[in-house]
């Protein structure tokens, strides 16, 4: 551990790192929260692994494919939440597709892309240790922009999240903010890719909010408490796989499973506990 | 009995095939105290949800206050039959009720004074100021009840439209609840839905018997045989008297 602080002192690389740790944190703390209360993990998996379609056409044009992969979360945010308000219940079935066949137009693109992509493989798995400064600034301001929509609309999307029936009924359009939300997690999960791959997206959007759910009574605390915790875990699982060259992106997820199945059984112990 | 607030003419509405209500027409007055009553299934929620404007009927009108169905949120409360939200939501019985002020144009985190005393009265209404810091996972089905009155009530509606109060709660918070809603009843139209026609019938005003059609009865002439009828079975009459 010693070697990495004093790495960490030498190479801008590591800082970089660092940095998108704590930027990545900031967009997954607070959307990750709702897509845990809103109870909408799979959906936001199935927009995650429809971003490939977006990467390959990127690679495909000689385009950037973290432009592809944002246009391609998008619009899969935005088709799958039309289709969903207007087709509710088959939405497994919806996610299954959206996921599925964003995958099979990512490969397809990139089978008829010559020579072999190196980077595919970061953005399939991350690497964050190949983060550059633009990639710090890109995420800083989809941070921004993230966080200027949810605090401006905080007690709308609260409302509406909570008790979609009363939303409506207080005059709140609860299908746009429906499909603002999906945005909000598409650009979101653009943040993450870069750090964890996005095959380990879902991890970060769901686990360290699920563990700040079971100790806070207010959403705004939620965010607060799931940005530590995002922090907290990223970090480590820089710092723990830096030393043994281990993949960053891997180590990241593994620790926030064991993180909250810790939880889980901390908690179950307080309330038993409290019960006797 | 004056104004008519809400005037239901002539509505059918059907799911798909199944006809749920047929050629339905009712008055209701201000300041009136009605029951709707039903055996499960007969279209209660469903006539509900078309008052609300939730729902459009296939054929008839809607009317509130003269006029249909939008831009009437802050005239009408509305007290759900079924939570959709999943009790370890992170937000506090403040907070819910608070839910009852949003508006599409709200600002973004402060509540004005208007707002917060308006709350406060609803609390201390329904007497859950002492829990009012509590997440709504740690309340029992009474107090979920009295939080869900709370929010429907602050922004003091003219009508209050209620879809099986007291479902969840037991025999003593039943009565609570309904001579709460009594009381409220003097200066609001109340609209409550039930299945219990034996206890409500000695708090509303009137009282209309809703299987797909709907007859209205005032509250004194409710007989074994009307309830039969309804029911489409013998029901057990109990007397009572307030």
């Amino acid at each position: 551990m010693n070697e990495f602080y004093i790495a960490l002192s030498e190479y801008s690389f590591l800082q970089n790192a660092i940095i998108a740790c704590l930027l990545a944190s900031i967009g997954c703390g607070v959307i990750g929260s709702y897509v845990v209360v809103k109870k909408i993990s799979f959906l936001t998996g199935g927009i995650a692994h429809s971003v490939l379609a977006g990467m390959g056409m990127a690679y495909f044009y000689n385009a950037s494919p973290i432009m592809g992969a944002m246009v391609a979360a998008i619009i899969s945010s935005i088709l799958i939440g039309w289709i969903n308000l207007r087709w509710k219940e088959n939405e497994d079935v919806l996610i299954a597709a959206f996921w599925s066949a964003g995958m099979a137009i990512g490969i397809l693109f990139l089978s008829r892309t010559p020579g072999y992509n190196v980077d595919l493989m970061s953005y399939l798995f991350g690497n964050i240790l190949l983060i550059t400064a633009d990639g710090l600034w890109l995420m800083l301001c989809l941070d921004i922009l993230v966080l200027t929509v949810v605090l401006i609309y905080y007690k709308q999307f609260l409302a509406s999240v909570f008790d979609e029936e009363f939303a409506r009924l207080r005059g709140i359009n609860t299908e746009i903010f429906y499909i603002l939300l999906l945005c909000l997690i598409s650009i979101t999960i653009v943040i993450l890719i870069q750090l964890v791959g996005l095959i380990l997206v879902i991890a970060l959007l769901t686990l360290p909010a699920a563990i700040a759910n079971q100790y806070v009574t207010s959403l705004y605390k939620m965010f607060f408490l799931s940005i530590v915790i995002c922090v907290a875990i990223s970090v480590s699982g820089v710092a723990i796989s830096y030393g043994p060259d281990l993949p960053t992106g891997s180590v990241i997820v593994l620790l926030a499973c064991a993180s909250y199945f810790v939880s889980v059984f901390i908690k179950r112990f307080i309330n038993r506990k409290s019960l006797s | 009995m004056s104004n008519v607030i809400v005037d239901i003419d002539d509505v059918s509405f059907n799911y798909g095939a199944v006809p749920v209500l047929e050629d339905v027409s009712l008055k209701i007055y201000e300041d009136e105290f009605i029951g709707i009553i039903g055996p499960n299934a007969s279209g209660k929620s469903t006539l509900l949800k078309l008052i609300l404007g939730l729902l459009v009927p296939d054929k008839g009108s809607v009317n509130i206050f003269n006029q249909c169905g939008k831009y009437l949120h802050n005239h009408i409360g509305y007290v759900p039959q079924h939570v959709t939200f999943s009790r370890d939501f992170p937000v506090t019985v403040e907070e819910v009720v608070m839910m009852g002020h949003v508006t599409k144009i709200s600002k973004m985190f402060s509540f004005n004074k208007n707002e917060i005393s308006s709350a406060r009265q609803a609390m201390q209404a329904l007497e859950i100021e002492n829990i009012s810091k509590r997440q709504i996972g740690a309340l029992s089905g009474g107090q979920l009840q009295r939080v869900l009155i709370a929010r429907a009530l602050v922004c003091k509606p003219e009508v209050l439209i209620l879809d099986e109060p007291t479902s969840n709660v037991d025999v003593r918070v039943e009565e609570d609840i309904f001579s709460l809603l009594k009381n409220y009843s003097e200066h609001m139209t109340i609209i409550v839905v039930s299945h219990d026609i034996a206890f409500i019938s000695g708090y509303v005003d009137r009282v209309a018997c809703l299987n797909r059609t709907l007859v209205c009865h005032d509250t004194e002439s409710i007989s074994g045989k009307m309830i039969e009828e309804l029911y489409d079975a013998p029901v057990k009459m109990i007397h009572h008297h307030h």
